[in-house]
């Protein structure tokens, strides 16, 4: 008995001292702010202040223990504003940080719209769309001269993020929209194409699958729909109205499948938003995003016969490539998505070509292959491939407001399409990461 | 005799429970920093406790008391230690990829742990008691998952855990009143680890997500008791908010042979998690010398959880919770090898909501104990088995405790 005594005091003090303690973390420099007549006073604007910005008769900007201590020498009076900038930091942040690094989440984009259109009211607005079963929002971007009108000027829609792991599809339309408001001001050729259209983005289309692709699996593709049997998502580059589940080799009537097509067309909020912003505009073009394989497709996807406008989607495709393949000497190929990649149906392109032959294009951004990184990329090829789509971006913008739609009304009416059936769980099964489809 | 060989036969009644601590529904219950088991965790609850239904605000058995409770600590003996330790299973519906998208499972996963639960001293100086307690209350394990073949395999793994150290004072005021403090030093780790490997006739392609994430805060609790008569004890316990916050470490890896592709985005963040505030009151009565009860209600205040995950805030739609829970106790006489001894027997339930607010889930839990107290020494067996309710998934929830008390100065 004595022994078992000693064995608790032992374990009792083994268990007081035996589990352990970890460290913290700190940062330096003061976000402060001083009267904005004081700022010009003391002649701070010309000694290179690090300025955020200027608000309500006062000026923000970031100092270090020194220069605030200068200040209080010239008797400026400063306030120290940095746990406001932090805690508004915490509710809204931009790319640049996070588990998805450069890249956006739906809040970092949400944060950087929002800025973009505080910066240049007049030029740009934001607009919910849509908001997901998750009950997020899906916001798209107006850019046009006076964008808070409807001014029915020729519409061009550049959308990103159908499929979820694709981040880079994401990117290339959100920089696109920033570098049109940066340079409105600067270029002669953003200024004349800004004021002659309404430039819509829509960088995230499934923000409810990014976020899953972020947090949990990377390699997430479809949205977040829970569907009956038990198994997520939609592919909504499957679930446009057109064509819609016209066979079971472009999509998928399975809800397990990665190409599943929904219980109809438009089944899902994702796409519903992207048809009802469509459907009230003068679209004359579109481009929606993907990765990866370097190509651009065009109509149709559902079938391999050609397109009415076969020849004109080709010409416009060949001389994106053209432009795109200048700037940093990559090769797009380009052709019908049917012939060039694989049969799809019900996907975006089909439908926006089917409302009036708008020219529509799904861009299969880099990397060229799965060696390369698949659907990942790295953060510093962001600037790269943003730059070399950009002057094939400008130039479809441009075609759209030189060119009105030749072939009206739509082209073929949409198709119903009876529920698919179910599947049985397997018991415990894994897709793998090299699913082929983009 | 035959008394005695009750208890065991009870205790092999108890090991033959296979079960669960909360399990999930939508990613909520078992969001990635859910505690297996419960969301609803104070304190570090002893056997004596968890057979009681887990009623801990009134009745102390061992310095864990002070966890919750620091005023209950002048009722100690004057000098004691104790050790606790157990088993806890959990089944999962959903959790992390696992019934989310990606892999599939018909039925629940169910994880098990074996650990310490904590160990400590309690001593008594006059109308003053002090505590000093290690305890681990919290722990985030899930069921690893490795799925495929020869050709394309998945891996998921998660572990973490949350420790506390605590040290605790009370006094004895006039009156059968006693007030009590406790200082808690939280510090836990979580690390999750997904490795998906696809390899083709020429190219092998791994995509690892890892995530590793340290946390640790203060925080306080306190109580009051009151012994009303020599029978009734009632007790008010609180506990206030914390941030569990540190240092998280993320690295999503693509690598790509023969070509050499290796594509890293890492990232490194202050996370934190905003630990809800627990208000909570109890009573314990003696109705004689072998029977008694008690009684225990524990508000969480769960509608003011926050994550801070990565830069990010991290949806969680919670809402307060209150859990409850009860139960009787008879101490039968007996004698051990010459030794006068009492033999405890403990039957109770508790109720336990879960916070999530789109799915309203709730463990309803039946627990046992037994064990053998002696002049000094004193060993105690229990265990929960609690059914859910609301998810639709049937989940379990289990603990099996094994605490060991020892008082070294009466």
């Amino acid at each position: 008995m004595r022994a078992t005594k000693l064995t608790v005091l032992v374990l009792a003090a083994a268990a007081v001292i035996g589990l352990a303690c970890p460290g913290w973390a700190s940062d330096d420099g003061q976000v402060v702010s001083i009267a904005a007549k004081d700022f010009v006073a003391a002649g701070l604007g010309r000694k290179g202040f690090d300025l955020l910005m200027e608000k309500n008769g006062r000026v923000f900007f970031v100092a270090s223990p020194g220069e605030i201590a200068a200040l209080a020498a010239l008797r400026v009076s400063t306030v120290i504003e940095t746990a406001r900038f932090l805690q508004q930091a915490g509710q809204g942040l931009s790319a640049g940080g996070g588990i998805n690094g450069a890249f956006h989440s739906t809040l970092e984009l949400e944060t950087d719209l929002r800025t973009l259109e505080r910066d240049h009211p007049g030029l740009a607005s934001l607009h919910e769309i849509g908001e997901t079963l998750e009950k997020r929002k899906i916001y798209a971007l107006k850019i046009s001269d006076n964008a808070s009108l409807d001014e029915h000027e020729p519409a061009v829609l550049f959308a990103g993020c159908h499929h979820a792991r694709e981040w880079i599809s994401v990117e290339v339309p959100y920089l696109f929209g920033k570098y049109l408001l940066e340079n409105y001001d600067l270029s002669q050729e953003v200024r004349a194409l800004v004021d002659a259209s309404e430039i819509w983005i829509v960088p995230i289309a499934n923000p409810d699958g990014l976020e899953y692709s972020i947090h949990v699996y990377r390699y997430w593709r479809k949205n977040r729909r829970a569907n009956a049997d038990g198994t997520y998502g939609v592919d909504i580059n499957r679930n446009y109205g057109y064509a819609w589940g016209s066979d079971n080799v472009g999509s998928s009537g399975q809800p397990g499948s990665d190409v599943y097509r929904g219980t109809g067309p438009f089944s899902e909020p994702e796409t519903a938003a992207i048809r009802n912003l469509f459907l009230v505009h003068d679209f004359r073009a579109m481009i929606s995003f993907h990765s990866f394989a370097q190509d651009i497709l065009f109509p149709w996807g559902y079938t391999t016969d050609a397109a009415p406008t076969d020849a004109e989607l080709g010409a416009i495709a060949g001389t994106m490539a053209g432009l795109i393949a200048g700037v940093h000497g990559s090769v797009y190929s380009y052709g019908e998505g049917s012939r060039l990649l694989y049969l799809t149906n019900g996907d975006t392109v089909d439908w926006t070509y089917s409302i009036a032959g708008a020219p529509s294009y799904t861009i299969e951004l880099p990397p060229v292959d799965i060696d390369h990184g698949g659907f990942f990329n790295d953060e510093a090829a962001i600037g790269a491939i943003f730059e070399e789509n950009l002057p094939a971006m400008l130039y479809l913008t441009r075609y759209a407001v030189d060119h009105p739609l030749s072939l009206r009304p739509r082209i073929l009416p949409l198709r119903e399409r009876a529920e698919p059936a179910l599947v049985r769980k397997p018991k415990l099964a894994a897709r793998p990461a090299s699913a082929p489809h983009r | 005799m035959k008394r005695t060989l009750f208890p065991f036969a009870l205790l092999a009644g108890c090991l033959f429970f296979r079960g669960a601590a909360a399990a999930q529904l939508v990613l909520g219950q078992y969001e990635d920093e859910a505690p297996l088991g419960t969301w609803n965790i104070f304190g570090s609850p002893p056997a004596p406790s968890i057979g009681l239904g887990g009623a801990q605000f009134a009745r102390a058995w061992d310095g864990s008391v002070s966890l919750v409770n620091p005023a209950l600590l002048p009722s100690l003996p004057r000098l004691s230690a104790f050790v606790s330790g157990s088993y806890a299973a959990a089944s999962l519906s959903k959790y992390s990829l696992i019934n989310t998208g990606v892999v599939e499972s018909i039925g629940n996963p169910t994880v098990g742990v074996f650990g310490v639960d904590g160990g400590g001293f309690a001593a008594r100086l006059g109308p003053w008691a002090l505590a000093v307690v290690a305890a681990a209350p919290e722990n985030y394990d899930r069921p690893a998952i490795a799925v495929g073949d020869g050709g394309y395999q998945l891996t998921f793994d998660q572990t973490g855990y949350l420790r506390v150290f605590h040290a605790g004072i009370a006094r004895r005021l006039p009156a059968g009143w006693s007030l009590g403090l406790g200082l808690n030093y939280a510090a836990g780790r979580l690390d999750r680890t997904t490795v998906e490997r696809s390899a083709g006739v020429v190219n092998v392609v791994t995509i690892t997500d890892d995530k590793a994430e340290k946390f640790h805060s203060f925080y306080l609790n306190a109580g009051l008791a009151w012994e009303a008569t020599g029978r009734l004890t009632a007790a008010l316990v609180v506990r206030s908010p914390f941030v569990k916050k540190g240092t998280g470490q993320s690295l999503i890896r693509y690598e790509a042979s023969p070509e050499g592709t290796d594509i890293r985005i890492a990232a490194q963040a202050v996370n934190s998690y905003h630990q809800p505030w627990v208000l909570g009151a109890g009573l314990s009565y003696r109705l004689s010398t072998a029977w008694s009860l008690a009684a225990d209600a524990a508000y969480y205040g769960w509608s003011r959880y926050r994550v801070d995950s990565f830069d990010e805030p991290l949806a969680r739609s919670f809402r307060d919770v209150l859990k409850a829970g009860a139960g009787v106790e008879y101490l039968a006489p007996a004698r051990m090898y010459g030794r006068s001894a009492r033999i405890p027997f403990r039957f109770g339930f508790f109720v336990d909501p879960q916070p999530m607010s789109t799915v309203h889930s709730s463990y309803l839990a039946l627990t046992f104990g037994t064990g053998l107290e002696l002049k000094a020494l004193a060993f105690d067996i229990s265990a929960y088995f609690g059914r859910e309710k609301g998810s639709g998934n049937s989940l379990r929830a289990g603990k099996i405790v094994l605490s060991v008390r020892y008082i070294i100065q009466e």
